[in-house]
């Protein structure tokens, strides 16, 4: 599971005022290369939930070889002007969000604990019958 | 009804016969620990005879038994079909009547599908779910076809994520589509994420249409679309309080072997869309459109390599082979109806 697929996922248990971000259990991370494509990013970037992916890549980062560099704490860029976006901001916003894999591990919800497998780089999300 | 009907009908019992058997219905992946796996435990052979008794009388089955089943039929079945019909898990669309190039078939029912409903014409989308996504072939093929968009693709298998997943990979779109195991009941998603919501044949398993319905508007921006293609049963006459018994038992009978909940109509769907405040909905009838492509899924199983592969995958899959009979009566009847809708959900 990519952190761009974490950025987009949240608990809907049953009683769950707010599901979201859904913390990470590590047991297994896979790093892998990819190119990065600068428009397609752009066009993500005001997609995408930015405190979420910062706390993320603190979960994850340390897991991978070599580890991921933390996220500045301020968002690096508005809404209204990405253009700005360096390159060097772009190549860690784009490996951050694209080539690190949870492999095997856990989505916990932060409400309530519950603990989403992750198998094969796979989020289960499937609720129990009590938790609907 | 012809020869190689009759032979396939001759070779599906005799398989069934061969392979039944009790200790095969296991789960290539369990997410929560019902029937045993082994069939020596008194709770997997007890529960395995409750299934088998229910399968003899068509009964219905619980929502807990038909998400179980449905991971476990594709789970079991995804192969098969990939091997013979390859990634797009649909009917396609047959004009001209005749055409044999059922691939491409299939992907021009999605793009034919998009036109349909109005997709081509305004704002490409962007942020798309496929809800019921089999092993991805649309989603993969919707965000090459509409640039800069993305995919989230949810289904109960595990192995139709994992494979829409390397799909993905191969064909070099892993970054724009995305396949997790999710129930569309209870999508893991926040409220108003996307701005297409795409159920492609997939409407037919869920067991409750007005939590279904709920669930894609709620899942909808405000000004997204919805779009439902799916199976139902036609829409009944004014007066008329259900279908006829006759009409009844081919479903149940298919409902068995496919895993489906009882069927609704186009015209419940148009309800429930309507009390959930959907606007501009838009419905069709696409039966005569996609009717010959049973035959075609029925005579593409009749050679060697199908058959075989057909045999190895177990009961389950070769159950669902002969509901394909079923599928074809149910179209050639008029009780099954291949229905479009689509709706948007109103701006802020």
């Amino acid at each position: 599971m990519r952190l761009l697929t974490h950025n987009f996922l949240r608990s809907n248990v049953k009683g769950t005022e707010n599901g979201y971000p859904l913390i990470i259990e590590v047991t297994t991370v896979r790093c892998e290369e990819s190119p990065v494509d600068r428009e397609f990013l752009l066009s993500l970037l005001p997609k995408v939930d930015y405190p979420a992916l910062r706390s993320a890549v603190r979960q994850l980062g340390p897991h991978c070889d070599p580890p991921l560099p933390d996220l500045p704490e301020d968002m690096p860029w508005s809404d209204e002007d990405l253009t700005s976006l360096d390159d060097a901001t772009i190549s860690s916003l784009h490996r951050a969000l694209f080539d690190v894999y949870l492999v095997e591990g856990y989505l916990v919800c932060p409400d309530t604990g519950r603990k989403f497998p992750v198998k094969d780089s796979i989020p289960n999300m499937i609720l129990h019958e009590d938790e609907i | 009804m012809t020869t190689r009907l009759h032979l396939f009908r001759l070779i599906l019992l005799t398989g069934s016969r061969g392979v039944l058997s009790f200790t095969k219905l296991s789960r290539a992946n369990s997410v929560q620990t019902r029937a045993s796996n082994s069939g020596t435990s008194l709770f997997g052979v007890r529960s395995a005879v409750r299934r088998a008794r229910d399968s003899v009388l068509s009964r219905e089955r619980t929502d807990e038994d038909l998400k179980d089943g449905i991971a476990f039929f594709y789970d079991r079945s995804s192969k098969l079909w990939e091997d013979v019909w390859g990634e797009h898990m649909h009917h396609g669309y047959y004009i001209p009547e005749d055409r044999t190039d059922h691939i491409q078939a299939q992907i021009d029912l999605i793009d034919e599908v998009l036109k349909w409903a109005g997709v081509d014409e305004g704002k490409p989308p962007k942020r798309v779910v496929d809800v019921g996504c089999g092993i991805g072939g649309s989603s993969r093929h919707i965000v090459r076809k509409y640039e800069g968009s993305t995919a989230q693709g949810i289904t109960l298998s595990p192995y139709q994520a994992n494979r829409g997943n390397e799909l993905a990979r191969e064909q070099g779109v892993s970054d724009k589509a995305s396949f997790q195991v999710a129930d569309a009941l209870n999508m893991p998603f926040d409220d108003s994420a996307f701005d297409l919501v795409w159920s492609l044949e997939s409407g037919e398993h869920m067991p409750d249409k007005a939590k279904f319905v709920n669930e894609l508007m709620r899942v909808a921006a405000p000004g997204g679309r919805i779009i439902i293609v799916t199976w139902c049963h036609r829409d009944l006459e004014r007066g008329e309080p259900s279908l006829s018994k006759k009409e009844e038992k081919i479903l149940a009978k298919i409902n068995r072997a496919y895993y489906l909940p009882k069927w609704c109509s186009v015209d419940d769907y148009t309800k429930l869309l309507e009390k959930e405040g959907a606007v501009n909905i838009k419905r069709e009838d696409w039966s005569y459109i996609i009717a010959p492509f049973w035959k075609a899924v029925i005579k593409s199983s009749l050679n060697l390599k199908s058959v075989v592969g057909l045999l190895k995958s177990g009961f389950s899959t070769i159950r669902g082979a002969y509901a394909m009979l079923l599928m074809l009566k149910g179209f050639n009847s008029g009780v099954i109806k291949f229905g479009l809708i689509t709706c948007t959900k109103k701006e802020e």
